[in-house]
């Protein structure tokens, strides 16, 4: 087990997470993707710690606040989702489309 | 500070005040107080101190091109400001009545006082940027003024056309005046004078042009701003229609102060004048043809300021013949040449100042009583004001006879004294034996339509209900008249016994040559003739018909129509602007615009279209386009480090 092996998972995991994001219909299902690529890059962090710095302790730290926020982002996403729920009738991403030029 | 600066300042510090009553519109009433004390204490400066210098250095261009700002009480300047002075203070005075219910009374008299500062500036300036700078200062006085009254549309056209017009004489000046500064390295007229007779013997090098035209060209550049400012033909047209302002303002400005700087400038600079006879004889001739070509015009008019107008014009041309005809040297010197020429010119510049001004305050007087009249400037309505407004008729009687040059009335020796220097100069120029025959002439047509104004105005009996019922106007009014009419009397007498004038001007003690009494004669019978003339034709009770309009029907249509000079403006002046102004807008909106409008507007129509299908609205992909943005970003940063060796180097790290 080296450093390319987590960072090809890391990668597989981000891309995973990106493909579900763009091509998800449901808005709840675009969170959970992006919750996907917020892991991959945490992932990302923590292989790099491990493997080339294990001395410090910055990286594990910042880690910690990237999950806290990924919690919150999921609140305040579904807190969103759910007003648009409201105002729309539908959490279809294709039908939330007020921006289009 | 010496208080020789206050002889152009105080009026400036008058106008501040008036401006600042004029701006709050409190207390209008009171600033013609302080104008007319500033003014006063101006002149009493002058009369005190006689001779005086100051110079103060305003910027300095490099280390040596110093631009300077001066007061040069010297006797030329001495006159002009006694003149400038005392006209002003009249006529300020008589403002207070003239302009009595008028809106904008202290701005009224702000402008009036900062004219009076500019033209003090302008006499006193000893070099060419300042006497520049004064002249336009002059100029933009003299435009808000005829524009006073700016809601009339005819007021605002005539303020512009006087500024367009006189524009193309200082055109002219200007070059003029870079020409001879750029050529001295210094704008003072002593150096520009030693300038010239360097270059007239040949011992200095001029900038673009040779010596030989160095020496016409710059005075006739000069001589244009004198015939735009001046009003000579051909741009006098602009001051008949600057009648449009207030009465007491051509008073001022457009007979006896602003129109005359021309004049004075050329005599200041006479000297620069002298050295090719081709610009004294253009002055000669410019100054022939405008005298003799206003005169006849003011014969036919029938607007009482219209007559004066064109009167002023002919006596600026008799003023610019003095000149030209150069007459005697009498003290030749670099920097300062006197002829009997510029004497009398300047003698007759000082008499015209107090006659004329008070012809025009006599004849705001008239219009003031007939203020309620439809067109209160016609003479044909008036008649018989002799009885209604006596003080008004018997003073304007005294500035028409002295306009027309009878003895011993003050224009009898100025106008005597340019004669003298036309004959003088007769037997060395044929041209001017020839333009003293028209100045003669010209002197009967004076003679002949001066006094059939007051004839018109005063004598017989009234035209029109409203001459009928005119009133003497108050004595703010009057007053000024009276005293302009015993100087317009006794003024032209006085300084000629002793050659009171000439001495003065040319600080010499030397006696001039005596009057000539075959000449005097000659004028005096011949503006006796032209007296005679008008009193046969107009000294009638009821006067039906203007026996003016029974001259043949070709030459009195020429000269209603004002010699066609304004249609000839129109045409080859005016209609060629126009005509390029309509190719250029013609231009300007099929081609410009098509190509501004055309190319430019469509690609930005066909890249918003481009660009307006990538807002989809849906957030997903933006986010495909910022990570495709984000990838190709780092793509090609790795790429280039591998391929480009640099600054944008990244290690890339193995453990």
């Amino acid at each position: 087990m080296n450093l390319s092996d987590f960072l090809v998972v890391s990668a597989l995991l981000f891309m995973i997470g990106a493909y579900g994001a763009f091509t998800r219909k449901n808005a709840i299902a675009v969170i959970l993707s992006i919750e996907l690529m917020l892991n991959a890059a945490n992932l990302n962090f923590l292989s790099f710690w491990r493997f080339l710095h294990p001395s410090s302790m910055e990286p594990q730290i910042f880690v910690l606040v990237g999950i806290t926020l990924a919690a919150a982002e999921a609140a305040v996403g579904l807190a969103v989702i759910l007003n648009i729920y409201r105002d729309f009738g539908t959490i279809n991403v294709e039908d939330i489309s007020l921006l289009k030029g | 500070m010496p208080i020789i600066w206050l002889i152009p300042l105080a009026p400036l510090i008058g106008a501040l005040i008036a401006g600042v009553l004029a701006l709050t519109r409190k207390a209008e009433k009171v600033a013609p107080i302080f104008t007319i004390a500033a003014t006063l204490y101006s002149g009493y400066i002058a009369l005190f101190l006689h001779r005086g210098y100051a110079s103060a250095t305003w910027l300095t261009i490099g280390s040596s091109y110093r631009i300077a700002l001066d007061v040069n009480l010297d006797a030329l300047t001495f006159t002009m400001v006694c003149v400038v002075t005392l006209v002003s203070a009249l006529v300020q005075m008589y403002s207070i009545g003239y302009m009595e219910n008028e809106n904008g009374y202290a701005r009224y008299f702000a402008y009036v006082s900062i004219f009076t500062a500019s033209m003090l500036g302008l006499v006193s300036a000893d070099n060419l940027f300042q006497l520049y700078v004064c002249w336009e200062l002059v100029g933009i006085c003299s435009y808000l003024l005829i524009g006073f009254w700016w809601f009339k549309p005819s007021a605002a056209n005539a303020a512009k056309k006087a500024f367009v017009v006189t524009r193309f004489g200082d055109v002219g000046f200007l070059l003029g005046v870079l020409l001879l500064s750029s050529a001295a390295g210094s704008f003072q007229f002593t150096d520009i004078a030693h300038t010239m007779h360097a270059i007239s013997m040949g011992e200095l090098f001029t900038p673009l042009v040779s010596a030989r035209t160095f020496l016409w060209l710059a005075p006739l550049l000069l001589f244009c701003g004198a015939v735009g400012k001046s009003a000579q033909f051909p741009l006098h047209i602009w001051l008949p229609d600057a009648m449009e302002g207030p009465t007491p303002v051509s008073a001022l400005i457009h007979a006896a102060t602003m129109v005359a700087a021309g004049v004075y400038m050329v005599t200041r600079l006479f000297t620069l004048f002298a050295y090719v006879p081709v610009v004294t004889e253009t002055v000669l001739v410019i100054g022939m043809i405008t005298a003799f070509l206003s005169a006849s015009i003011a014969i036919v008019q029938n607007d009482i300021k219209k007559v004066l107008a064109y009167s002023t014009i002919s006596q600026l041309g008799y003023m610019m013949l003095g000149l030209g005809a150069m007459g005697t040297v009498i003290a030749p010197s670099v920097s300062g040449v006197y002829t009997t020429g510029q004497t009398a010119a300047m003698f007759h510049l000082t008499t015209h100042a107090m006659f004329k001004a008070l012809l025009f305050l006599t004849a705001g007087s008239v219009i003031h009583a007939l203020h309620h009249s439809s067109d209160p400037n016609d003479m044909r309505s008036m008649g018989g004001l002799m009885k209604r407004m006596p003080i008004t008729a018997w003073t304007c009687l005294a500035g028409v006879l002295a306009l027309a040059g009878l003895f011993p009335f003050s224009g009898f020796w100025s106008k005597d004294a340019i004669f003298g220097a036309l004959r003088e100069a007769s037997s060395k120029e044929p041209v001017a034996m020839f333009a003293l025959v028209v100045a003669i002439i010209v002197a009967g047509m004076t003679a002949f339509y001066s006094l059939r104004l007051w004839l018109m105005t005063f004598w017989g009996e009234p035209r029109s209900e409203h001459a009928e019922h005119a009133h003497e106007s108050p004595w703010v009014m009057t007053l000024p008249l009276v005293i302009l009419g015993f100087l317009s009397v006794f003024l032209g007498g006085y300084l000629y016994f002793g050659d009171r004038f000439a001495n003065s001007l040319t600080g010499l003690n030397m006696p001039t040559e005596p009057l000539n009494p075959a000449l005097a004669g000659i004028s005096t019978l011949v503006a006796l003739f032209g007296l005679g003339l008008a009193w046969k034709l107009y000294a009638v009770r009821r006067l039906e018909k203007d026996p003016v309009t029974s001259l043949p029907s070709s030459v009195y249509s020429f000269l209603v129509n004002l010699w066609y000079m304004d249609a000839f403006w129109n045409r080859f002046g005016a209609a060629w602007v126009v005509a390029l102004g309509g190719m250029v807008a013609w231009f300007d909106r099929n081609v410009v615009d098509r190509i501004v409008s055309g190319l430019p507007a469509w690609v930005c129509q066909q890249g918003g279209l481009a660009i307006r299908k990538t807002e989809s609205g849906q957030t997903q992909s933006y986010a495909v386009t910022v990570l495709a943005a984000v990838s190709f970003i780092i793509v090609t940063l790795l790429w280039l480090t591998k391929y480009l060796p640099g600054p944008m180097h990244i290690t890339m790290i193995t453990h």
